[in-house]
């Protein structure tokens, strides 16, 4: 792409939309002061989580609070575990004050208790608000703090891949407002692909999940995107990535936010270096994203709100070299958009949900090394349908049900080599070429997963469980059970399978700041359209498996929170290469891979203590897969034994500050301990030692971040903030690679310190 | 302030100065290939390029070691002989290597002999163990290369060098419609080695730059019949060629020069900065993208 091409100038045009939409409203901020009352004894009640807009803070020991907004309609959340939690609405204009009076936990209703950021409902549930984790360091992106989570293991550099709790990437589910998004991350990694302005909190269930959430058996990240009401009025930001703008608009009862992205990146390396030379190191991808999300309050209690997602991405590179066959050209190419409408009516008993949503994915990615071409195309339509509602049955007993739906049909094309792209498992080393053997096939491919699901909440005295259930049916279609030859009518595949899967869970609350929980259930996924070539892979896959138990205490005292987790998954019917050297016909893949994980975390997380609110997190795990029942057990090509992160981010007057510190096992490699030369190609190939025998040295990093803001003129407000990656300058090493012949090997090293610096402006 | 005014800024920002060091690569490991500082095996070479199963061929290995040919003349034609043997063990498709990791393995190698060059007829069943054909049952045909070719490998132990042979075999199409595959087996012309004009090096002097040459009469890049198996047809494709430079001493520009398929050029030149007044030696190996490979070598004295 050219800066000076279409999608450039549409970006701008957008931005400037967006600027002057935003121009058009020049309300001041206001400033909400409340106070949060016991309604029995109308004491003060300090140490709540109070949430508006997205804005979170915690009530201070005589029950005050105060939190500064654009003026609009919010909803006020105060949640703690000693409290029910509670929802009211307020309008913001100019200062408000006003008492909110909250119920002890005693006089629970029933509905299952949310608590927010500062003690997870379930072990290792995290959720953060979009505000703090654009203070952390992750230049400023709310989503790019997932990979700050305990829980997630540390990304390759240049990676967009999730590993939570030892899943594999693809077995983990992306949501937006319940709507399943391709990927979290642009190519490259550098930033979120879900955009960032209108981003309103990030929920992380690494396992165990609710039976609301299915078609992953790893784990589930929710991206909610913000009331458009709380949007800033517009904003403008650019850095060294990327430049971005949103704005919001009302038209008449309708609140209309929009925002748009588009990086500059490459352009910014061609300032200071050759983007060529850079290219083994870092990926220079080029992305743009793009969203707009509508609020129409219908009553009250009902309102509709309809987004549309967008997100290019485009990565060429070329890796070049003194020898033709080993020279590298990559391209990869990215288009998705989602669109969704949700109709909420909230009751006093409970809520209805409504959302259908339609999408379109386009993949495509080339490579050719040397002669070796390889290239994979996806087109794909995916549509649903979600309704959920919930009912207090009594005081003590709460029932939530629905329906989801969930199609897609894909047009896939693919050529080159079987080994090409890399799956989990694979043999792979560093830097040598694909296989030399190359098959092509053209296939179509159908997966409808319809499911129902119900969770009933049920609370006696300390005690309070969660018994689910979900039903799925997944219809799975492939459009050829054999390889093409002639024009001979292709013989399709279609099946019918349903899964059950019982999920629950078990809460004691053993003292007013102390609780033990145990969670569990089944969960399945449906294997990927990718994988049903009849000629790279089997077209009649099915369903993969995992069962999920994790179990944990939590200690609470505001500000502080001490969690301990334990956490296992056991996978099943995994979609894995067969490893035989004359597999089956149209069965390249099996689904006899097999697969354990087991695991602790621990985690201390802080809150709002002295404006500084973070979390220190240490985790132990042993991730490991077994391709077939004959084969050996071997590691997880991202298990992580030991993880540690520290994330803080501190928020006071005119300041934000933020750090961060990683420390991670390496990641499993192969080793290489010989080498003989293939008179074909005229170059040496590996003799390689046992699978994922080896590992990356220790990872370590430290970044922090700054942000200074100032105000300009007429309620506009400025701020710069500066982002310094990889502090000490440390020499991570993200792969081995070696000398021609193989018999001497290096680390390809991550980025070496880095400064991303920035300027944003609003209003 | 105007967004480009923003923009403006942030160009110019510090951050920009944290690109300038992106070098993280380990500049250590050398990638080269071209100047021969231990023992190597640059070729092993087979005589026809490509015949059928069971078809008798001749093998030769060309090696090189910084003293240049190894005793060239053969003071001994046994003296230092390569070991050969064929490799019984057909690939797995999910390994990226050229050859089984099984042909490292004893029992899976049929010994052909030990001398500079041997000649054997190639095990009868390669189309079924390196080919398309498969045994009864229903499994999945091996896949070709990206010019057609399937292929049988063939072991070097040369003292401590290892290295693998392949020979190109002609099978059948597999998966091809019946029209198709008949019209292949009338119409396919099996690869033959290219030929290498003999090179000339000029005289030259020490440290100084000499332009190599390579090259080949027009007819070495042979045309083939090839399947394409996403239009399920027949297509007539030309080799590409790929010439890689070898030198005792002294520094090449690149390791190797290539002409694409749709390149009518038949000469490729490279810069060869010499080494210390000496005599040297310049291999060039010539080889098509159907497995076929020319080799020539040189006798350079490099002048003071």
């Amino acid at each position: 792409m050219t800066w000076g091409g279409g999608r450039g100038v549409l970006a701008g045009a957008i931005a400037i939309a967006i600027l002057w939409c935003g121009a058009a409203r020049a309300d001041g901020p206001a400033t909400l002061h409340g106070t949060l009352v016991d309604r029995a004894t109308h004491q003060p009640v300090g140490g709540a989580v109070v949430e508006v807009g997205s804005e979170l803070v915690a009530s201070d020991d005589d029950g005050t609070f105060a939190v500064s907004l654009a003026p609009g309609s919010y909803t006020i959340v105060v949640t703690a575990p000693f409290l029910v939690t509670l929802r009211q609405p307020v309008t913001l204009t100019g200062d408000v004050r006003l008492t909110i009076e909250v119920d002890a936990a005693e006089a629970s209703t029933g509905e299952q208790i949310e608590i927010i950021d500062i003690a997870p409902t379930a072990p290792g549930e995290t959720k953060v608000t979009a505000k703090l984790a654009r203070s952390v360091p992750g230049g400023g992106d709310a989503a790019k703090i997932v990979q700050s989570l305990p829980a997630v293991a540390r990304p390759p550099a240049g990676s967009a891949d999730i590993v939570v709790w030892g899943a594999a990437p693809h077995d983990t589910r992306v949501f937006v407002d319940g709507v399943p998004v391709m990927a979290l991350y642009h190519v490259g990694g550098y930033r979120a692909a879900v955009g960032n302005d209108l981003v309103g909190d990030i929920h992380l269930t690494p396992a165990a999940f609710g039976p609301d959430r299915g078609g992953a058996i790893g784990g589930v990240i929710d991206i909610g995107l913000a009331d458009p009401a709380a949007a800033p009025d517009w904003r403008a930001q650019a850095d060294v990535l990327d430049a971005s703008a949103a704005g919001k608009l009302k038209l008449g009862g309708a609140t209309i936010a929009a925002a748009v992205r588009q990086s500059w990146l490459d352009h910014a390396i061609d300032v200071v270096a050759d983007r060529k030379t850079l290219a083994p190191n870092a990926p220079i991808p080029t992305w743009t994203d793009g969203q707009v999300v509508v609020r129409v309050p219908i009553h009250d209690d009902l309102a509709i709100t309809g987004w549309v997602l967008g997100s290019l991405d485009s990565l060429d590179r070329t890796l070049v070299s003194d020898d033709p066959a080993t020279q590298v050209d990559e391209r990869t190419d990215q288009r998705t958009v989602r669109a969704q409408i949700t109709l909420r009516r909230d009751r006093p008993d409970g809520y209805d949900s409504a959302t259908v949503w339609a999408g379109r994915d386009h993949t495509r990615y080339d490579l050719q090394v040397g002669l070796i071409p390889a290239s994979q195309r996806a087109a794909t339509w995916l549509a649903g349908a979600r309704g959920v509602q919930q009912h207090r049955l009594s005081p003590a007993a709460t029932v939530t049900y629905g329906a989801d739906l969930d199609a897609e049909t894909a047009a896939l094309q693919r050529t080159g080599s079987l080994t090409i792209p890399v799956r989990e498992g694979d043999l792979y080393i560093f830097g040598q070429p694909p296989g030399d053997d190359v098959a092509a096939d053209r296939w179509n491919a159908t997966t409808i997963d319809a499911a129902g699901h119900v969770a009933l909440d049920l609370r006696a005295g300390r005690v309070t469980a969660t018994l689910g259930d979900r039903f799925d049916a997944w219809m799975l279609g492939a459009s050829r059970l054999t390889p093409r030859v002639g024009a001979l009518p292709a013989l399709g595949s279609q099946q019918l399978d349903f899964t059950d899967d019982p999920r629950g869970s078990l809460q004691v609350q053993l003292t007013g700041d102390a609780s033990a929980r145990v969670d569990a259930g089944l969960y399945h996924q449906a294997r990927e359209a990718s994988d049903t070539s009849a000629v790279f892979g089997t077209p009649d896959l099915g369903v993969e498996q995992a069962w999920h138990v994790t179990a944990g205490g939590q200690w609470r005292h505001a500000p502080f929170a001490l969690e301990a987790a334990v956490y296992a998954r056991w996978l099943d019917d995994l979609v894995a290469r067969d490893l035989a050297v004359t597999p089956p016909l149209a069965q390249a893949l099996t689904q006899g891979g097999t697969g354990r994980v087991l695991g602790l975390q621990v985690t201390a997380r802080l809150v709002d203590w002295n404006h500084l609110t973070g979390w220190l997190s240490y985790s132990l795990s042993r991730s490991t897969r077994k391709d077939a029942d004959t084969q050996p057990e071997r590691l997880f090509d991202h298990d992580q034994t030991h993880g540690l992160i520290a994330v803080a981010g501190w928020d006071h007057g005119p300041w934000t500050l933020g750090g961060r510190l990683r420390l991670a096992t390496g990641e499993p490699r192969t080793a290489v301990i010989g080498a003989f030369f293939d008179s074909r190609s005229g170059r040496f190939q590996p003799i390689v030692g046992p699978h994922n025998g080896t590992r990356l040295p220790t990872f370590f990093a430290a970044d922090v971040r700054g942000e200074r803001r100032f105000a300009i003129t007429g309620g506009v407000r400025g701020a710069v903030y500066l982002e310094i990656q990889n502090l000490t300058d440390r020499a991570n090493a993200e792969e081995i690679i070696y000398n021609a012949d193989f018999s001497q090997h290096g680390y390809l090293t991550s980025l070496p310190l880095l400064a991303i610096g920035g300027v944003r402006i609003e209003r | 302030m105007t967004p480009r005014a923003i923009l403006t800024v942030a160009a110019g920002c510090a951050g920009l100065a944290g690109y300038a060091g992106l070098t993280g690569c380990d500049a250590a490991l050398d990638q080269r290939l071209a100047i021969i500082d231990q023992p190597r095996v640059l070729a092993v070479i087979a005589e026809p390029a490509e015949v059928k199963p069971g078809g008798t061929v001749s093998y030769r290995a060309v090696i090189a070691s910084p003293d240049g040919p190894p005793n060239d003349p053969p003071d001994d034609p046994a003296d230092d002989a390569p070991s050969w043997a064929f490799c019984t063990a057909p690939k797995p498709p999910t390994e990226d290597n050229s050859v089984s990791a099984a042909c490292l393995v004893a029992k899976n190698l049929m010994p052909l002999g030990t001398a500079p060059t041997v000649s054997a007829a190639l095990p009868s069943n390669g189309c079924l163990q390196f080919g398309p054909e498969t045994p009864p049952g229903n499994f999945r045909p091996r896949d070709a290369d990206s010019t057609g070719g399937y292929y049988q490998p063939v072991r070097v132990d040369a003292g401590d060098l290892l290295a693998f042979g392949l020979t190109r075999i002609t099978c059948h199409l597999a998966t091809a419609p019946a029209i198709v595959a008949h019209d292949y087996d009338l119409q396919y012309a099996a690869n033959r080695n290219p030929t290498l004009d003999p090179p000339v090096v000029p005289g030259a002097a020490a440290d100084t730059d000499v332009t190599l040459t390579a090259s080949w009469p027009a007819e070495a890049a042979e045309s083939y019949l090839f399947y394409d198996p996403l239009s399920q047809t027949l297509v007539t494709r030309r080799e590409a060629m790929r010439l890689s430079w070898f030198a005792t001493g002294g520094t090449l520009a690149v390791d190797a020069s290539a002409v694409d398929e749709d390149d009518p050029a038949t000469a490729v030149s490279t810069t060869w900065h010499t080494p210390a007044a000496g005599p040297a030696t310049v291999w060039f190996v010539l080889r098509d993208s159907r497995g076929g490979i020319a080799t020539q070598v040189v006798h350079v004295d490099v002048a003071p």
